[in-house]
């Protein structure tokens, strides 16, 4: 932990006769938060995710041209260069304003299914780990049975029955998360329910529904937390794979990352690389840039 | 600084003026401040203090054991004549495999678990030089060596197959192996029952004539130094205050700081009755915190303007025996605990009856009947002392007079003569507020997220049927009852120490104006210092608001101060229940007799051990007969691991289960005890 002198002070200057100067929760929290703002993965995170959230909210504000039509007077299959920074595609668009508005579908659906998870995983972890018994086993043995089989294929059935469909691909995607936040959320309750303060509430008459929202919930957040950014990291990958196999939930000529790799990849042999690695470059970044992010939360939570 | 009296040449550990720090966020924060203490080969050296005062950082930096941000700022440590300061890394460890061993508070984190003991002690010889062969046989011996009965059969087995007592002896077998010349216990019998504590300290007392390395033994339990230690140093704030052997130091204490610890111990057979406990004003200072003149002033009751501007001078007591005080001849000055005035009433009328109660837990491998016909009752004001070994179904019973455990059929738990619902959650409100908990561990059992004002005021609300307004009101003036101020209500645990923590878990019981309360070693995580205050608090409340207390501990002491009547436990079974002074007069049950036997003295009263011989049953098949038949010293071979012995009433109040007469066991319990049997090995 670095922390400056004043700051010692202060800890030293609160401790009196009775009250360890243990720092106060105002104390940790600002060192945390210094921890974080310090941290070199956390600055690049912050960078990269900054970039996409502000192509997804205000594309008009970074592309150069329309992302749907052919840009005039250029030629399709055009390499990077002055006029088009990333190139053109098959079609003459420009590469760099697609992925500036490719973003927006994949920053909306990512965050809405990584939620839907979160929510149900959450309440279901909760529940188990706290009443455990036979309801526990059952929903358990679910639980490992759907993270057995591989996401994708699982995903790919259920997009198909339902129909590629932007709200079908999120709830699937949220679906599909549910068990590994469970998971986590299951394991940490176990644990805290072994804790005395549970017994105590228990002693005193508490309902389990207070015990497990308003006692256990509170100590597992953090829990929650990364466990959250962690799943948005593959809820992007995964959404950017389905769009690779064209369930992407839009029409084939809207920018979409996924889609535009799959539309241009044959071509890398022909050489003409830019339609296809600048959309995986930015699938790629959006993950790491979200990783990185989690990583150094969960470290300056940790701390 | 001067060097203590003892001569260095002759010294197998010499520390001197050493100077450690902690580097936290950024700074150097000082820990010892100037350490200075010998150990020759073959004594016993006690370092004794309040946790934080720096005694485990001592004996960790002897072998320069110390994390990445603790660095040695000055002085010198000694070792056989060697210098461990200036030793390179290479050296460093050559010196600790072979010169120097640690034995560690708690032995299951001391060993690996997925390996076998035999491997694990064998490899402590290995790393000096054995052969794989060798290493094997001296495994054997060694364990032979530590009393472990069939050792064969425990080096092929894990760790987890072995009891806490079993394993803390491997874990010293381990430290042996190098015939060190330092061997280092940190708190080697603290996570142990008393008993179990009384076998490790007896075999570490017979290793050491035979052994003849320097011991620097660090505990907070002043009995655990007195009997095992020839001379002690007491520690505060990072510097020793008082030197000298157990006797001088013990029976003639020379620092207030000595005195204050001392006092704050249930000793000579003390009760609540006579006078509180002393508790030591104030809290240890912050590690870093500077303290240029004496380390103990701010808490000292002798202190005077000269104690705040100089350097308190070492004055020798007698011979070896020194103290590090401005003013040892006003020693006697320092005040003596407040006297009780108030009279203790306890009332005859029965608040909460367990008539009855077993309760049995249904597990896959089968039924396990952790509590068998237990009847206890309580009188208004009345303090139920509760004691008996780990896994003698001590908790178990307070968890189900609370709810948590539903009872089996047949039994039953009334308020004032009416059966309470077995459940806590089905429970009417009166019931619940009529019957509170206080656990052993407070950081467990408070709510890190909440505030205290939150905990109270809902412990409150629960409890009384109070709600906004009146229910915060009343938590504050709890608070206020348990001595936490207003600022401390609006913090969360773990900006509390461990007192002020145990302080809250209290006003939580008392929210509702219990008339039960049940406190499971409420004291045993807290320095002697603070267990007083908590003790004075408990004794004090029930004075003021007549409440009864089931106060479950292992430590004799407190529970003598402390308890009306006890009531030991083994098996799950009551196997005596008594008045408190007519317990101590005897007779006895034997278990009893062996459990009071089993406690180190601080007094330095003669030792006469009743060892208890090999585990505690598991509940899951008792011994038939007497359940304790099997580790009895008095067994009466024939009748007690057949008959099962009824409860017997010697005088009033007092019931022993024994097959042998009360006036027999009378007689018996006058002679000191002598074993004749062949000692285990």
């Amino acid at each position: 932990m670095t922390t400056t002198p004043e700051n010692i002070e202060t800890v030293a200057a609160e401790s009196d006769d009775r009250a360890v100067a243990v720092a106060t929760r105002k104390q940790v929290r600002k060192e945390q938060r210094r921890l974080l703002f310090r941290s070199p993965s956390f600055i690049i995170g912050t960078i990269i995710i900054g970039f996409w959230v502000l192509s997804g909210l205000w594309p008009e504000l970074l592309d150069r041209f329309d992302p749907k039509a052919s840009v005039p007077g250029v030629s399709p299959r055009t390499p990077p260069g002055d006029g088009t920074w990333w190139g053109t595609d098959r079609l003459g668009r420009d590469v760099y304003s697609r992925v500036v508005h490719g973003a927006r579908p994949i920053l909306i659906a990512a965050p809405a299914a990584t939620v839907i998870a979160a929510f149900f995983g959450t309440l279901l972890g909760l529940f188990t780990g706290y009443f455990r018994g036979w309801v526990d086993e059952i929903i358990s043995r679910i639980l490992e049975a759907i993270l057995s089989i591989p996401a994708i294929l699982l995903a790919i059935v259920i997009v198909f029955t339902f129909g590629a469909t932007t709200p079908v691909i999120i709830g699937t995607i949220g679906f599909l998360f549910i068990p590994a936040i469970a998971r986590t959320v299951r394991a940490a309750t176990l644990a805290e329910a072994q804790l005395d303060y549970v017994t105590a509430a228990q002693m005193r008459g508490e309902r389990s529904l207070f015990i497990i929202g308003r006692e256990i919930f509170p100590n597992i957040v953090g829990v929650v937390i990364v466990e959250v950014t962690v799943r948005l990291g593959y809820a992007i990958f995964t959404l950017a794979t389905l769009a690779f196999l064209g369930l992407s939930g839009g029409n084939a000529t809207d920018p979409n990352w996924g889609l535009d790799v799959a539309q241009n990849y044959q071509q890398v042999v022909a050489e003409v690389w830019w339609p296809t690695v600048f959309p995986a470059l930015a699938i790629g970044t959006l993950v790491i840039g979200v990783n990185l992010m989690a990583d150094s939360i969960d470290e300056a939570l940790k701390s | 600084m001067t060097a203590s009296p003892t001569a260095t040449d002759t010294a197998a550990l010499s520390i001197r003026d050493l100077e450690m720090a902690y580097m936290v966020r950024g700074t150097p924060r000082a820990v010892l401040r100037g350490v200075s203490f010998d150990v020759r080969a073959g004594e016993a050296y006690g370092l004794v203090g309040e946790s934080g005062c720096g005694k485990s950082t001592t004996a960790y930096t002897a072998l320069r054991y110390l994390p990445s941000n603790g660095l040695i700022q000055g002085g010198t440590i000694s070792v056989g004549g060697r210098e461990v300061t200036a030793m390179s890394s290479k050296e460093l460890r050559e010196f600790r495999a072979n010169h120097a061993s640690m034995v560690y508070q708690d032995p299951v984190q001391a060993v690996n678990p997925v390996l076998k003991i035999g491997r694990q002690v064998a490899e402590s010889f290995e790393v000096i030089g054995h052969s794989k062969g060798e290493a094997k046989e001296l495994a054997h011996k060694a364990l032979q060596r530590v009393h472990i009965a069939d050792p064969e059969g425990v080096l092929e087995r894990y760790p987890h197959q072995l009891s806490g007592g079993m394993l803390q002896r491997v874990v010293i077998a381990m430290a042996l192996a190098s015939d060190p010349l330092l061997l280092v216990l940190d708190e080697p019998t603290t996570g142990l029952d008393a008993t179990v504590e009384a076998e490790v300290l007896d075999l570490v007392r017979e290793l050491r004539d035979e052994i003849g390395a320097a011991i620097l033994l660090i505990a907070h339990n002043l009995g655990v130094i007195r009997t095992m230690c020839d001379r002690v140093g007491i520690m505060y704030a990072g510097r020793i205050v008082e030197e000298g052997t157990v006797e001088d130091v013990f029976d003639n204490p020379s620092h207030p700081y000595t005195v204050g610890l001392l006092n704050s111990i249930p000793r000579h057979g003390a009760r609540k009755t006579d006078r509180e406990l002393f508790s030591i004003p104030g809290n240890l200072p912050q590690i870093g915190d500077p303290l240029p003149t004496c380390v103990y002033v701010a808490r000292c009751p002798l202190a005077t303007d000269k104690c705040s501007a100089e350097v308190p001078p070492i004055v020798a007591r007698s011979d070896g025996h020194w103290t590090r005080c401005h003013h040892p001849d006003r020693i006697d000055e320092v005040p003596l605990p407040d006297e009780v005035s108030t009279a203790h009433n306890v009332g005859t009328e029965e608040v909460i009856g367990v008539h009855g109660v077993s309760k049995t837990f249904h597990q896959r491998s089968g039924d396990v009947p952790a509590l068998v016909g237990v009847d206890l009752g309580f009188a208004e004001g009345e303090t139920l002392g509760l004691v008996g070994e780990s896994g003698s179904g001590k908790s178990t019973l307070a968890k189900t007079m609370l709810g948590v455990h539903e009872p089996d059929e047949g039994g039953a738990i009334t308020l004032r003569g009416r059966p309470m619902a077995t459940k806590s959650i089905d429970r009417e409100t009166e019931s619940i507020r009529a019957i509170q908990m206080v656990f052993q561990n407070p950081d467990s059992a408070l709510n890190r997220s909440w505030t205290v004002r939150r905990i109270l005021t809902r412990a409150v609300s629960k409890l009384t049927g109070k709600s906004g307004d009146d229910a915060e009101a009343q938590a504050v003036q709890i608070a206020h009852a348990m001595q936490l101020s207003d600022r401390h209500l609006d913090m969360r645990p773990r900006q509390l120490s461990g007192g002020l923590k145990q302080r809250v878990a209290i006003a939580r019981a008392f929210a509702g104006d219990p008339d039960v309360v049940v406190a499971d070693e409420p004291t045993s995580a807290l320095d002697v210092s603070v267990q007083a205050a908590i003790l004075n608090l408990l004794a004090e409340l029930q004075r003021d608001v007549r409440t009864s207390y089931l106060f479950i501990t292992h430590d004799i002491g407190v529970v003598r101060y402390l308890a009306d009547r006890i009531a030991v436990m083994y098996v799950g079974r009551v196997m005596e229940v008594g008045p408190t002074d007519v317990m101590f007069e005897g007779p006895i049950h034997p278990y009893t007799e062996a459990l009071l036997s089993a406690v180190p003295s601080v007094d330095g009263e003669a030792e006469n051990r009743i060892p208890l011989k090999g585990e505690i049953p598991s509940p899951k098949n008792p011994p038939p007969g007497c359940v304790f038949h099997t580790r009895c010293h008095r067994v009466i071979e024939g009748t007690c691991d057949k008959i099962e012995p009824p409860m017997v009433e010697v005088s009033l109040g007092h019931s022993i289960k024994c097959h042998i007469p009360p006036d027999e066991l009378l007689e018996m319990q006058k002679v000191p005890w002598v074993d004749h049997s062949v000692p285990e090995l």
